[in-house]
């Protein structure tokens, strides 16, 4: 991404400016000490004898379902294999996530095109045979020979219900029943010869393009007070649905928030909890994908230099090893997931998973069926964790070589959460004479710092460079190497502090594993996915600093995180809004 | 495709000659600009990262604007005379607003809107001039609003120079909800002519018609009915909702009522090439304000801060990349041969973008409207970028290139500076001076006011109109 790979020009007279901003950004969000506590208890059994430093902040703006919840939810909803949301408007993404309703937007286009999908499911589900078990389900009597008001309203409120995610008021029911008498009444329809087959379908069409299916719709009892007040059980049953597996709840999940266990019983939860993550898809494909920035993976592969990498000369190669190294990460995300591993494990752990082109590209033993993604060994190998993965490597680079500073951006942002400023403007490049022939991308560095003392700020105070530098045994496409243009790399870092020495990607992860930030951030991230909640506007870092506390205490695994989520009072209430 | 305008035709099916019933009217007519007899157009034509303004600017104004390197193909194109350079117009007061975000993003935000990237995504407020415009001549037939199209593809993750990828990557924004842009010439394609139903018979189309348009009145009662249970943040997204759901019962309308002056044309190629994807666009573009199928497009050449590879324009360039060769920093013009072919390369390609504006431009102008006028001749186009100067980031003496006088109401053939001297080095050292310098608000006040539409200030930055600029 652009912004990334303008990183590596500094220029000193913007510099100065930004010294402040550097050492000020990482203090105010690493430190949860810092925080006044309001000493309100913690909520739903996450509690114990702590105390929670800040109270719930921000709320939750209205959202849509974006276009994945959408094909998700018609397709359980109706048991069709179309997509529709495919040819919807793209999405709009805030805090980096698509499901922040602050940004994902209305327009003429997205209604134009819920109208055709609403239009064509309906079709698909009346022309199924008779003795369908879905037709069955939706459309149990006939209401379309000739009227018959109590089977269309049976239709309406199961239907509804279903699609709501919530029982159907009876004055949504009600007018539902008016569209469909209105329709089917009208003069131009009552001459077809099935008249109620048009109120029939107008009817099911609203429910499709109303409101409860079209939003995550939460609804404040007093709109206009800031007091946090509990979900429905419904309506947390559909948090806890979406947040998991990015669609409506399943038969089981209903029947629970129906009873009032799910709320009610925190093993009825847990086993629920289970039972949803017993698919991983979504939550890997949907939540790592954006965390990891895999958009900037497909961005770099469409102008990579085939000149300086054969391996990517031709698209088939190139779509073939980059699918490769997004499927590696997710797999691996969602080993974290489902093991009770340590979520520092993500930067640590001694595996991966390798298919045949991979470990071609890694200079590793091939799996026996080189086309299945294969769990294997990383010991002895220079891998560790997540950022030797070629999603990372490959993702931040430039399109003839890796980016050692984005490295230590990416580093720094996705993985800490304590993102450095934007690059500023007219940063020279690096002067020609002072770079001697075939620099290292440490010489080439060092000539930068030394020409533009002042940027240090940013470059050397955060640790970005050292970041960076620990992974230039790896060159832009993940391969393994010891030369660079020639001379031997040295991956040697001293850091800011003064007396932290790192040699070398096993020793930044281990550093990094134990500084504190990465849970945090982990839970940061999942709550803004999970929740939808544009962080920047409020105290969320504070709180998901002391959601990653009690984690900790619970242990510190990437389930226990999500555990601590979901029964935060963050994700059990909302609040309205002040005038 | 030839225009034959003596063959001009209906397109539209049995479906497009029934009358709706009266649709609530998206707005109070009274307030906006009676229909024009002649269309009146606006495109709004942008590229990512700047250019070099000293090899840009022209050093003198008037008629007899001497050509400069980077606007050449603009200079000897037979538009000239209906093309106006600006120079000392800024979106400078923006540029002074502390922002996390990077000068990309930055500038790209209010880039249609004045409204800084600083407030809130969805902040009401945040509407883009396309739209005010849009939604100006929304009752004047053609049946859709408007449309924007990028060559590459916008991001819909991660963070874009710093902010949410929205603000830097759509440019067009009604109340808060940013519109869709569309990123092949098919999806595009799609939007303005696909829907119809050629088979259907006329009853058929009536009662279809009959169906979507009380499922749309129910859609919006119901939106109508969640209202008033609702925090003012959740009240606005219902609104925006309820509005795309006027608008869209405004399109059927207009469908309804529309003609078409062309055929339609084949729907255009799957292509990924960058070049083939901006011809076939700009073909598009031209069809469309032909067969007045939309009167009001935006395009992006080039992405917010695009970092395109330009190795075909460039043989045997050793820096072809858009965003790196942008910083090829002023303060390292010295000698320096790795600065000195970044802006090589950065000058050609900012040479090559105005070629495709002048090609755009000339497509425009190569058709002829039904006044007899050119289409271009009724049209305004809006050219700049988010930055003025690729390794400055700067918000000031931003590159406008306009063309088309509006059906006469704007001026045309002239470079006009609002600073004395022409300001051609303006980004080479320090900040802008000048208390003449005008913003771009107070150039899309005078674009409206072309439209008929009054209002008093434009985004953050627009208070007054630009007489120089108005007929």
């Amino acid at each position: 991404m652009f912004d990334g790979r303008g990183m590596s020009r500094f220029s000193s007279w913007s510099c100065v400016l930004l010294l402040a901003s550097c050492a000020g950004g990482i203090g105010a969000e690493q430190d949860p000490g810092g925080m006044g506590g309001t000493g309100v208890p913690g909520m739903g059994g996450t509690g114990g004898t702590k105390v929670m430093p800040v109270a719930v902040p921000g709320r939750l703006t209205l959202r849509r379902l974006n276009k994945d919840e959408y094909n998700n939810t018609v397709r359980d909803l109706l048991k069709t294999a179309k997509q529709p949301a495919n040819a919807f408007p793209e999405d709009q993404a805030g805090d980096g996530f698509d499901t922040v309703g602050e940004a994902l937007s209305f327009s003429a286009d997205l209604v134009a095109a819920l109208e055709v999908a609403a239009s064509d499911l309906v079709d698909e589900l009346v022309a199924r045979p008779p003795t369908d078990p879905v037709r069955m389900g939706f459309l149990p009597c006939d209401a379309v020979s000739a009227r018959n008001d109590a089977c269309a309203r049976q239709i309406i409120t199961g239907f509804a219900q279903r699609a709501f995610r919530r029982p159907v008021q009876p004055d949504e029911a009600t007018r539902l029943f008016a569209l469909w008498n209105k329709v089917a009444a009208a003069p131009e329809v009552v001459t077809a010869p099935q008249p109620q087959s048009f109120g029939l379908k107008a009817a099911l069409m609203g429910v499709l393009m109303a409101p409860p299916f079209l939003f995550h719709l939460e609804m404040d009892p007093n709109p206009n007070t800031a007091a946090l007040h509990p979900l429905t059980a419904f309506e947390f049953a559909s948090r806890l649905s979406y947040f998991l597996n990015a669609t409506m709840p399943d038969p089981a999940l209903y029947a629970e928030a129906e009873s009032g266990a799910l709320l009610r019983d925190p093993m009825v939860l847990k086993k629920r909890v289970d039972a949803l993550l017993g698919n991983l898809k979504t939550l890997s494909g949907n939540f790592a994908t954006q965390w990891l920035n895999f958009d900037d993976i497909d961005e770099l592969n469409g102008i990579l230099d085939p000149r300086v990498f054969p391996m990517f000369a031709t698209a088939a190669n190139r779509n073939a090893i980059t699918a490769g190294m997004k499927s590696e990460t997710l797999s691996f995300f969602s080993s974290l997931v489902t093991e009770a591993k340590p979520v520092e494990t993500f930067l640590t752990a001694d595996y991966t998973f390798l298919n045949g082109r991979l470990a071609t590209l890694y200079g590793m033993s091939a799996p026996a069926n080189p086309n299945a993604m294969t769990r294997t060994p990383t010991t002895g190998t220079p891998r560790v964790g997540f950022l030797t993965q070629g999603s990372f490597l490959f993702g931040t680079s430039d399109p003839s070589r890796g980016n050692t500073v984005r490295r230590g951006a990416f580093v720094l942002s996705r993985m800490m959460c304590t993102p450095p400023p934007p690059p500023p403007a007219d940063v020279p490049p690096l002067e020609a004479a002072k770079v001697p022939k075939n620099a290292t991308a440490r010489q080439r560095l060092a000539v930068h710092e030394n020409t533009a003392p002042d940027c240090r700020a940013c470059h050397l105070i955060t640790d970005m460079d050292a970041y960076g530098l620990s992974f230039e045994n790896f060159d832009g496409v993940g391969a393994y190497r010891t030369m660079e243009n020639g001379s031997p790399i040295d991956t040697a870092v001293t850091l800011a502090d003064g007396k932290t020495m790192l040699n070398g990607p096993r020793d930044l992860t281990t550093y990094l594993a134990q500084d504190g930030r990465f849970a945090p951030c982990v839970t940061r991230n999942l709550l803004t996915y999970g929740l939808g909640w544009k962080f920047s506007a409020d105290e969320g870092p504070a709180y998901a600093t002391w959601l990653a506390s009690l984690a900790r205490d619970r242990g510190n695994s990437m389930r226990s995180i999500l555990d601590v989520i979901i029964e935060s009072e963050a994700f059990r209430t909302r609040r309205g809004e002040a005038p | 495709m030839t225009f034959d305008p003596s063959r001009r035709r209906f397109f539209r099916n049995a479906a497009a000659t029934i009358s709706l019933p009266f649709l609530p009217s998206l707005m109070p007519r009274s307030a906006w600009a009676a229909c024009p007899p002649t269309p009146r157009r606006f495109l709004a034509f942008s590229y990512g990262v700047g250019t070099y303004i000293p090899d840009f600017t022209p050093p003198t104004t008037g008629p007899n604007w001497p050509s400069t390197m980077i606007l050449d193909p603009i200079a000897k194109s037979p538009q000239r005379s209906k093309v106006l350079i600006l120079t000392g117009i800024d979106d400078r007061k923006l540029g002074t607003v502390p922002s996390p975000a990077g000068g990309h993003a930055h500038g790209a935000a209010p880039f249609l809107t004045q409204v800084p990237v600083t407030y809130a995504i969805n902040d009401t407020r945040r509407s883009s001039v396309d739209q005010i415009i849009a939604r100006s001549i929304a009752t004047c037939g053609p049946p859709v609003l408007s449309l924007s199209l990028s060559v590459e593809r916008i991001r819909t993750s991660g963070s874009c120079d710093g902010a949410d990828c929205a603000l830097s990557d759509s440019m067009s924004w009604w109340q808060g909800a940013a519109q869709p842009t569309y990123t092949t010439a098919q999806a595009a394609w799609d939007q303005l002519y696909k829907g119809f139903e050629p088979g259907a018979s006329k009853v058929d189309a009536e009662r279809r018609l009959k169906l979507r348009t009380s499922v749309l009145d129910h859609v919006a009662g119901e939106l109508g009915t969640l209202k008033p249970k609702m925090s003012k943040s959740d009240r606005d997204k219902v609104d925006s909702a309820l509005t795309s759901v006027r608008e869209y019962e405004q399109k059927l309308q207009n469908l309804s009522k529309a003609k078409l002056s062309c055929t339609i044309p084949a729907r255009p190629a799957s292509v990924t090439d960058q070049r083939m994807s901006t011809e076939l666009m700009m073909e598009l573009i031209k069809v469309a304000f032909q067969c007045d199928a939309t009167r009001v497009m935006t395009f992006r050449l080039t992405r917010t801060g695009s970092n395109l590879d330009y190795r075909w324009l460039l043989p045997g360039a050793q820096y072809t990349l858009s965003h790196d060769v942008s910083h090829h920093s002023f303060r390292a013009r010295s000698p320096d041969p790795v600065a000195a072919a970044k802006l090589d390369s950065f000058k050609k390609i900012s040479q090559w973008k105005m070629s495709q504006l002048a090609a755009m431009i000339g497509k425009l102008d190569s058709v002829t409207d039904s006044d007899g006028k050119t289409i271009l001749d009724n049209t305004v186009v809006y050219s700049s970028s988010e930055i003025a100067c690729g390794s400055r980031h700067s918000h000031w003496d931003l590159p406008v290139v306009m063309a088309g006088s509006l059906g006469g109401k704007l001026v045309t053939g002239q470079h006009i500076s609002f600073v004395n001297p022409v300001p051609v080095a303006s980004h080479m050292d320090g900040n802008p001076t000048g208390a003449t310098r005008r913003t771009i608000g107070d150039l899309f006040l005078s674009v409206l006011r072309g439209f008929g539409v009054t209002q008093p200030t434009f985004g953050d930055t627009g208070t007054r109109p630009i007489n120089e600029i108005m007929t």
